[in-house]
């Protein structure tokens, strides 16, 4: 048990109970502070999710799975997405995908041997005025290309955040 | 003859934009709330209704209408805004959410009021992370100021604004799967009726209104719906933001007078299409909105207009489509983005996309047959009119339009 992380979900769901008081609506932002914290929804964060929430693993685990974002395993420490979806692909995104994989030799949703990469491709983000658009952490890369898309797997600290947090009130 | 945007919304986002307050005020802000909490809220309505204004999140069902459906209760309604722009191509909303928020966040205060709700969501897509902050920076602005909470600028009118985060799931764009999204639950949606403003958000009276929509409501508040109404034209009126992606040279948002721009106009706005390159058709309103074809793409960018030629307006959202990428690919990611993104509760779309998806990949590699075609024209049959929601619709719609405009050169272009 990592008691840190224990600690900072526990008092961040003390947080989301304040905003959202009514039937089950606090389980998605809850899902995200998990997934903040662990970097995807780990068995230990779900469980505690589970006591706090008076549910279960498997009833939180069902609602996860509709949604793309959330993640059941461990991504690489970096996890790239790139958006494949029709304007982004009209500027040759499938070309930035190929690179992507031709450099990180793993296919989508595997982690490099060294636990630093993971990618997959993603439906459109609403950046279809700045194609490739894709995200690093879920923080904004875009106007990618199959060039400048080494640099950032190169300096992958220039380009993601350190943490990635949703501001919710 | 020089095209000349009429940014009423988008005006809010021009220079420093308006995310702090003050830049919000000296831009007229908050001007059209004390306005409206000096009408009853029947009179909002009613000047919604004058206004004409039509839901701008794809569907364009009258606004004033849909408030209208709220029973007269006196108790617990909710308003619900839609900020899960998922629909491929746009980006609209994004704009608002992240340099005008306070115009969103003064229509939320008076469409609450008129709807009578005490409380409200803005359903935010995850994709738009930076706007959490803008959004939440803004909201205790508003509150500092006596514009949320209790007894809003001394009223007797009190509302509470939250932010809910989606999660990636295209269909939660879909009122009732957000409601149901909303609920913390899987984003499925629900069979109607009941409509959400009979039984929405928790079992409540609930209107579900688009960013876009919500953010003309303080300029229709300001200007009077008589005077909204006098731009457009009869069955679209006021302004329309578009977004302009794909083959062009310089993507971009844009608001225009509905029925003042034709399509190949904004093409033409957005810089024409890339060197090198030949038109192939125009998507309207997003990636569920059927292509135009030649002369098709010189109507006017108006909801009836796009009714006419068998497409929709949708969000706005024009994709041009040239001839660097084979047809065949961009059908068959069009599809796979709708397979992808079925929520897998009628079997139809469930089974039938991926179906569609896979005889579209064959083709795609050159290995099309015209049967091929016949079985995705079949598909097409089997989904429509058999699914819940718009979403399976939608897919065969374009499919289906697709196979009749272009026929065998999907099998053969590119």
């Amino acid at each position: 048990m990592n008691l840190e992380k224990v600690q900072e979900l526990r008092e961040e769901l003390e947080n989301l109970k304040k905003i959202y008081k009514k039937g089950n609506s606090i389980i998605i932002p809850a899902l995200w502070r998990v997934q903040e914290i662990y970097g995807y929804l780990s068995d230990e964060g779900l469980e505690i999710l589970a006591n706090e929430l008076n549910t279960t693993k498997e009833k939180l685990l069902q609602v996860a799975t509709f949604y793309h974002f959330f993640h059941t395993k461990p991504t690489g420490k970096y996890h790239i997405y790139i958006c494949t979806n029709v304007s982004c692909m009209l500027n040759f995104a499938y070309e930035v995908v190929d690179e992507l994989r031709n450099i990180l030799k793993v296919n989508e949703n595997e982690v490099t041997p060294d636990g630093m990469f993971s990618w997959e491709e993603i439906e459109c983000i609403g950046l279809c005025d700045q194609p490739v658009a894709g995200f690093i952490n879920m923080k904004r890369i875009t106007n990618l290309n199959k060039d400048n898309i080494k640099d950032i797997i190169e300096n992958p600290q220039n380009y993601a955040p350190e943490k990635t947090k949703i501001e919710l009130i | 003859m020089e095209l000349v945007e009429k940014r009423l919304i988008l005006s809010y986002t021009d220079d420093e934009g308006s995310i702090t307050i003050e830049n919000y005020i000296k831009k007229g802000g908050y001007k059209a709330l004390r306005k409206a909490l000096e009408m009853r809220p029947e009179e909002i309505i009613e000047e919604v209704k004058k206004s004409g204004l039509r839901g701008r999140g794809g569907a364009g069902f009258p606004t004033g209408q849909k408030w209208s459906f709220v029973p007269n209760d006196g108790n617990e309604h909710y308003l619900v805004i839609n900020a899960d722009e998922g629909e491929p191509g746009t980006f609209k909303d994004r704009e608002i959410l992240e340099k005008a928020p306070h115009l969103l966040i003064e229509g939320a205060i008076i469409s609450a009021y008129a709807i009578k709700a005490n409380e409200g969501f803005i359903y935010l897509r995850a994709e738009y992370m930076d706007a959490f902050k803008i959004l939440k920076d803004a909201i205790i602005e508003a509150y500092n100021n006596s514009l949320l909470g209790k007894n809003i600028l001394g009223s007797n009118f009190s509302f509470d604004l939250h932010l809910y985060p989606g999660a990636g799931a295209y269909i939660c764009g879909e009122e009732t799967a957000l409601l149901n999204s909303l609920e913390g639950k899987r984003g499925i949606p629900r069979l109607k009726p009941p409509f959400p403003a009979i039984k929405g958000l928790y079992g409540k009276p609930t209107v579900v209104n688009n960013v876009e929509t919500i953010a003309n409501i303080p300029i229709i508040i300001n200007n009077g719906g008589d005077w909204y109404k006098k731009l457009g034209t009869e069955k679209s009126t006021g302004t329309k933001i578009f977004t302009i992606s794909g083959a062009v040279k310089e993507p971009k948002v844009c608001e225009f007078e509905l029925g003042k721009i034709t399509f190949r106009q904004l093409i033409e706005y957005a810089g024409g299409i890339r060197e090198g390159s030949k038109l192939v058709g125009v998507i309207p309103g997003g990636l569920s909105a059927p292509i135009l074809i030649n002369d098709e793409i010189d109507i006017p960018a108006t909801y009836e207009d796009c009714s006419l030629k068998n497409t929709m307006l949708g969000s706005g959202a024009v994709i041009v489509i040239d001839d660097k990428i084979p047809l065949a690919k961009i059908i068959r990611r069009s599809i796979q983005f709708f397979a992808f993104e079925s929520c897998g509760w009628c079997t139809p779309c469930r089974d039938g996309l991926p179906w569609a998806t896979r005889i579209l990949r064959k083709i795609e590699v050159g290995n099309g047959r015209r049967e091929d075609l016949d079985t995705l024209y079949e598909i097409c049959n089997y989904i429509k009119g058999k699914t819940f929601c718009a979403l399976g619709e939608g897919a065969q719609w374009i499919l289906r339009v697709y196979i009749e405009k272009f026929g065998e050169k999907i099998l053969t272009q590119g």
